[in-house]
């Protein structure tokens, strides 16, 4: 429960008390009940975060300019200076400020920064060699269980990124990209030390589920996850260039990121605590479009879909997963899912490769599936007064649109009256429904 | 929760521990190679990146320092690190031979291994491709450029050194030496002269 939601129901109890509505002793069980999930404040450990981290990398930008004025002696001194300041900060408000979530966050982050500056000038003043992976890899091991002893989100939330980073760098095929050497963490190893942010995690969904700094979590977890699987499903593919084979992979990986955000990983209703339903979506939603052109169609439909034992093997568990996850979740919906659209993307995709010794065939069937789950969308807003949904739906048919508009060999003033037509007709649907979910409530 | 407590308060302390352990442990060994290290100069062509954590430096290509005959008659070619022996000759300092298995006496560098190649000839000695375990020289951020750009020019045509204090199988870059002279001084006095 937010903040003020908990505040609004302080507010109201006594009324429903005289009222007669739950007696005395319910009203002081309800708000015992929800003060544990009430959210803390965000704004102070917002800013107080953003405080240290704008310290911190000051600090780091600061010693990077690499100041040959200072002698051997002065850098050292000051890479200890530096780490134990951050420690003894960490100490103090540890043992004397330990309920100020604010200070207790932000120094977390501070003594995680001071740890890879602390490492940076170590490195710049003996002209340490290796990569940029092995000099992550130290900071990721050196900074593990800052985020417990304090405890602290934020040096969780900068422990997840940096994880992903080495993770990424260390997949072979990524080498190119980050670095030309391998860390010196092996991939067992990394996965360990996923268990460490992984089990802060749990405990924090555990005990303060509805925090913000939980919800900074679980934002991080999506985008890394996201990361972590997209480049997965792309190592799965590229040896062979397989297009249309990623494209099935990532259609399954997004609709299964968008139901465990929708049944799991939520925290709360509105969209932004909701990242993983909100990727998931994102993602079917621009795959699926990406397959309405005949021009997207001509060039994927050229590529074979020729499946490797070890892509058969990533799409097969895919694959499961994605049914279990849709049974478990029409179950729990007891009614077909409103974003259709986006629970179906993967079965999209896959008649879509399917047709592809007809090409018109299948381009016909992703855009009257695109269509028909739009219209879906449009119909469930209007049944459930719901307007974001009728706008959804209505951008999902306005894109098919354009991208067909955009394909064919219109000049501008006929691509820009489209524009201005939609956008018309966007206005006045939306004024309309506007009006009539007002006199429906 | 008092136990509990206890505990994360041990944890704290053995993770400052490890933390100020670990930079004073590096500290303290690159201080030791630097003041009884033994000293070797090899010839290098700088190049000027850039790394977001530790600033700007000038990447190190050291000539003649990426392959050696091995010292060893059987190549260990499942090995990833070996010794590079070091000496210093009239015409230079040079890497004479790589070993595999870490000698017991005379100066050595530990190096990455590459790849070996076996001689046909019983009279040649195998080769080892390595690579040296340091490549970056950092400078300060507006010099670091500069200094790529001095030594790229095609009118200067100088030798640039590194310097090496190399001990126990490790060694640091001390600096990068222009005509015998320290690369920061020799810029210094090149900009002097050009801007008179």
């Amino acid at each position: 429960m937010s903040k003020e939601t908990y505040r609004w129901l302080e507010r109201e109890l006594p009324s429903w008390v005289k009222e007669g509505l739950v007696s005395e002793g319910s009203a002081q069980a309800l708000l015992q009940r929800y003060a544990g999930e009430k959210a803390s404040s965000s704004s102070g450990t917002a800013v107080s975060l953003l405080g240290f981290v704008f310290v911190g990398l000051g600090i780091i930008s600061i010693l990077a300019y690499n100041w040959d004025e200072l002698g051997h002696l002065e850098r050292t001194l000051l890479a200890v200076l530096l780490l134990a300041g951050a420690q003894v900060l960490a100490f103090w408000v540890k043992r004397y400020r330990a309920s100020d979530a604010a200070l207790r966050e932000g120094s977390g982050v501070f003594w995680f920064l001071m740890t890879g500056a602390s490492l940076a000038i170590i490195g710049q003043t003996y002209h340490l060699g290796g990569s940029m992976l092995d000099f992550l890899s130290v900071w990721l091991v050196l900074s593990l269980g800052i985020a417990w002893v304090l405890p602290s989100s934020g040096a969780a939330f900068f422990q997840i990124i940096l994880w992903t980073f080495v993770w990424l760098g260390s997949r072979d095929e990524m080498r190119g990209v980050f670095s030309s050497e391998h860390s010196f963490l092996s991939p067992w190893m990394l996965a360990l030390l996923a268990l460490s942010w992984l089990g802060f995690y749990a405990l924090r969904y555990r005990k303060e589920r509805n925090a913000h700094a939980t919800l900074l979590l679980g934002w991080a977890l999506a985008v890394c996850v996201l990361a972590v699987g997209a480049v997965e499903i792309l190592m799965a593919t590229y040896p062979e260039q397989n297009v249309r084979m990623l494209s099935i992979l990532f259609a399954l990986f997004f609709a299964i990121y968008y139901l465990t955000g929708k049944m799991y990983f939520f925290w709360g209703e509105k969209s932004w605590q909701r990242p993983f339903e909100r990727l998931g979506k994102l993602g079917a939603l621009v795959l699926v479009l990406a397959h309405v052109s005949f021009n997207a169609g001509t060039w994927l439909l050229r590529f074979d879909l020729e499946p490797t034992r070890y892509n058969s093997f990533v799409g097969l568990s895919l694959m499961l997963l994605f049914g279990v996850l849709l049974i478990l979740f029409i179950r729990k919906e007891q009614k077909l899912p409103s974003e259709m659209l986006v629970c179906a993307a993967p079965i999209i995709v896959l008649g879509y490769n399917l047709l592809h010794t007809m090409p018109y065939s299948a381009m016909l069937f992703v855009n009257a599936s695109v269509i028909l789950g739009a219209g879906w969308m449009i119909y469930c807003g209007i049944k459930e007064a719901t307007l974001g949904l009728v706008n959804q739906g209505m951008i999902v048919i306005a894109l098919v649109i354009w991208i067909h508009f955009f394909n064919a060999n219109f000049d501008l003033v006929a691509k820009g009256m489209a524009f201005i037509v939609t956008g018309i007709l966007f206005l006045s649907l939306n004024a309309f429904l506007k009006r009539r979910f007002r006199g429906v409530a | 929760m008092k136990r509990m407590q206890r505990l994360l308060g041990i944890l704290f302390g053995f993770i400052c521990a490890v933390q100020l352990g670990v930079i004073g442990w590096s500290i303290w060994s690159y201080e030791r190679i630097l003041q009884k290290g033994e000293v070797y100069f090899f010839n290098v062509l700088p190049l000027d990146p850039y790394d977001a954590f530790r600033g700007r430096y000038v990447t190190l290509r050291f000539a003649n320092a990426n392959k050696a005959p091995a010292g060893d008659t059987t190549l260990q070619e499942h090995l990833s690190k070996a010794y590079a022996m070091l000496e210093h000759t009239q015409e230079g300092d040079r890497i004479k031979e790589v070993r595999f298995s870490r000698p017991v006496s005379g100066n050595f560098l530990e190096v990455n291994v590459n790849s070996t190649m076996a001689t046909q000839k019983a009279d040649t000695a195998n080769t080892v491709y390595f690579s040296l375990p340091f490549d970056r020289f950092y400078l300060r951020e507006d010099r670091a450029p500069k200094a790529e750009r001095i030594l790229r020019m095609r009118d200067v045509n100088v030798n640039v050194k590194a310097s090496l204090r190399v001990l126990n199988g490790k060694a640091v870059i001390e600096n990068l030496w222009i005509e015998g002279e320290p690369l920061v001084e020799w810029m210094r006095r090149h900009e002097e002269a050009r801007s008179r």
